[in-house]
């Protein structure tokens, strides 16, 4: 089951879960935006949501986002399939074709509260913002706020007061949203939009605890993480950089999610389910290979991005003071894309975040080569049907250690197409060698 | 023999286990640049205060420390720091004797005025502990003489810190083993504010000074949220060590090198060997006589 940050409550009996949970946070010095999105699939009233903030929060603080801007921010960082094309090899070297193919991993489907002073509850603030109605509460103690949010229609998952009363402790509010039917119907969407917001804190954190309570299993979470510097990293999680970079068989470009989810599912086993995986990190002015264009400034406004001037870092190790500072049109931006697969056992902890100053790039990139598929005629197109013979064996190989899939069935899968290309290879071959030396010469 | 030695080999294994097993962005010409940096430093030192070479062994253990904690992208900066540790020892000092651990001070200054260079103090994770423990243990049964009592103390009071933390919050005991399994907390610990040459000269002295350390790092971690919380509190903590030193005068610290003389020494560690292995054969001795 997929989880959040915070955790959702039920207002019936039905189960509620959340299939996948987006976060992205854009933080300069203490400053933090903070949008939020999840794939809930449950009926809208029975939606509920409740994360710890650690400040009240003023109505314009909050806001309700786009769904099509966290699509385009993972369609910006996720992994990535490229696919190159062998130059004949009886040509002299020329240069690679290249073509970026998207892999987003994540499959995108889609009561009047009282006040009750007794259980040291109190409503700070109450908005209505799009389709949420928003409260922030500030409780004193964990089970008084348990009661009141029960009282009030709200079925907590079992255990919640005791995941709430770490936050109470540290004196954090509660930001607590349920849909406005009315409000949601006026939208015309069928799903729940993104919440954003937007304070101001020391705490480069985000509160996984609560998204434990009710959830059965581990949770998938993609942070996206953007900042003015550089690359993000959890300081109380190992990061790990997800495994990249190799050439896997053609076949994988019709079966990307599944190469994508089974290469990562067999890397957090490794990892003994213990760490976070880093599956990008760029400035956000660029990309190469491009899975999806970056991001315009417009829509990094929409994000939360608030150092809006175009800035130039001096500091920055890419560029050297001297003669020409480079030219920026947009804000600088550094994209840190971290995927975190955690349950309660091996995240006891919620996740703490720094920003480094490693502006080295990153991504999640697969390679396919397609075999050279036009005659050729030379000597080095022996040479070459052997390499390509021992490439195809080694990204089949590959391919089984990354996925743990077995060697026979990705075999298999390979036949069909390498089959074709070795034949093809053969007949174009040996139709070379089967012509006579003057029809080379009369031609 | 020196026990810097065995600081030294721990520390070198421990960052190729790192560099091969674990992503620390380090490259060979970062490891030349850090190392070649500190020794040409400390060299230009001997020649000119007329040091033993034997102090190279401590430049040495700087920028391994270095080479484990330090992150930027910048060459120039790991010079620096390299350089810098080794200078600290020189500038800051009090009769005689330098205040700040030299790793600590390079990190904390580049920290503090620099945004180009950071810590990972997740680069560990779990699983390196174990190793990290055994490669303790065995310095730790080897020489005592290293003032291991500051490491307990200063990790009795943290964890302590942290313990309470935990029931105050109600939070469940697992955040606190995990809380407890950091490398870097060990390596802090056992190499940082373990540095018998920049501590309080006298045990009580030592015992309060990793108090101090311990609350300034609880407080800058949690209630400044601030990362690097524990070498930034033995930094600001350090210049204290001069008034502890004054208030509870102590024998003053000595590599066995500085003290008797190498020959001597070395002497004395293979006589301690011998001991140790003569008991083991009466341990063998007496087992088999009980079967």
């Amino acid at each position: 089951m997929w989880g959040f940050c915070g955790f959702y409550v039920a207002k019936a009996d039905s189960s509620l879960y959340n299939k996948a949970s987006q976060v992205v946070l854009v933080r300069h010095d203490n400053k933090t935006a903070l949008t939020m999105f999840s794939d809930y699939q449950g009926e809208m009233k029975d939606f509920a949501l409740v994360v710890p903030v650690p400040e009240v929060l003023t109505r314009e603080q909050i806001n309700v986002a786009d769904r099509s801007i966290i699509e385009r921010v993972d369609a910006f960082s996720a992994p990535r399939l490229v696919e190159y094309f062998d130059p004949n090899p009886c040509d002299p070297p020329m240069v690679y074709g290249v073509r970026a193919m998207k892999g987003s991993m994540l499959s995108s489907a889609g009561g009047e509260p009282t006040s009750n002073k007794t259980l040291g509850v109190t409503i700070e603030a109450q908005y209505t913002v799009g389709e949420y109605d928003i409260l922030i509460l500030g409780a004193k103690e964990s089970l008084g706020l348990e009661k009141w949010l029960t009282e009030n229609g709200y079925k907590l998952p079992k255990g919640a007061s005791k995941a709430i009363e770490p936050y109470i402790k540290q004196n954090l509010k509660f930001f607590v949203a349920k849909v406005n039917l009315a409000e949601q119907v006026k939208t015309g969407f069928q799903y729940l939009r993104p919440i954003q917001f937007a304070y101001e804190s020391p705490k480069f954190m985000l509160p996984i605890r609560l998204g434990m309570v009710n959830s059965d299993g581990p949770q998938d979470m993609l942070v996206y993480a953007i900042t003015k510097k550089g690359r993000v990293e959890t300081t109380n999680y190992r990061t790990v950089k997800l495994p990249t970079g190799m050439d896997v068989p053609l076949y994988v470009k019709s079966r990307f999610s599944d190469f994508y989810r089974a290469m990562f599912e067999v890397a957090h086993k490794k990892e003994n389910k213990k760490v976070v995986f880093l599956e990008y990190a760029w400035n956000m002015g660029w990309c190469d290979p491009c899975a999806a264009d970056p991001l315009t400034q417009e829509e990094l406004k929409k994000l939360g991005v608030f150092w809006t001037e175009p800035t130039f870092n001096l500091k920055s190790p890419k560029v050297r003071p001297g003669i020409f500072p480079p030219l920026q049109v947009q804000p600088e931006a550094y994209i840190t894309r971290l995927h975190v697969k955690y349950d309660s056992e091996n995240f006891p902890e919620d996740l703490f975040f720094q920003e480094t100053s490693d502006s080295e790039n990153f991504q999640g990139r697969y390679v396919l080569r397609h075999a050279w598929a036009g005659e050729m005629k030379c000597e080095a197109a022996k040479g070459y049907k052997k390499e390509l013979k021992s490439r195809r064996d080694k990204e089949a190989q590959v391919l089984a250690q990354l996925t743990q899939w077995k060697l026979e069935e990705i075999y298999k899968e390979m036949g069909k197409s390498t089959e074709i290309e070795l034949s093809n290879f053969n007949e174009s071959s040996e139709k070379s060698s089967e012509k006579k030396w003057y029809q080379n010469i009369f031609k | 023999m020196d026990p810097r030695f065995y600081q030294i080999s721990f520390l070198a294994s421990f960052l190729v286990l790192g560099v091969i097993f674990r992503d620390f962005r380090l490259g060979w010409l970062q490891v030349f640049v850090v190392i070649a940096s500190g020794t040409l430093t400390q060299s230009l030192a001997i020649l000119k205060f007329r040091l033993s070479w034997t102090t190279l062994r401590s430049a040495l253990i700087s920028s391994l420390g270095l080479l484990m904690l330090f992150r930027t992208q910048s060459y120039l900066l790991l010079g620096a720091a390299s350089s810098l540790a080794i200078l600290s020892k020189f500038v800051f000092r009090y009769r005689g004797k330098h205040f700040f651990n030299p790793t600590n001070f390079a990190i904390c200054f580049f920290l503090l005025t620099s945004s180009a260079v950071w810590i990972s103090p997740a680069q560990w994770g779990e699983e390196f502990l174990v190793f990290a423990w055994i490669g303790l243990l065995g310095i730790l049964v080897t020489h005592r003489a290293l003032r291991n009592d500051i490491s307990y103390s200063f990790l009795g009071w943290y964890l302590l810190f942290l313990f309470v933390r935990v029931l105050y919050l109600g939070q469940p005991y697992t955040v606190f083993f995990h809380q407890l399994k950091s490398g870097s907390l060990i390596l802090f610990a056992f190499f940082m504010i373990s540095d018998p040459k920049s501590t309080p000269d006298n045990r009580w002295g030592r015992i309060i000074f990793a108090g101090a350390v311990a609350a300034l790092t609880y407080v800058i971690k949690f209630q400044l949220y601030n990362p690097n919380a524990l070498v930034l509190a033995l930094f600001f903590l350090s210049p204290l060590t001069p008034l502890i030193d004054k208030l509870l005068p102590a024998k003053r610290f000595e590599w066995p090198t500085e003290k008797n003389g190498e020959k001597n020494h070395a002497s004395n560690f293979y006589n301690n060997i011998y001991s140790r292995i003569s008991s083991v054969g009466v341990l063998r001795f007496l087992c088999g006589q009980g079967r």
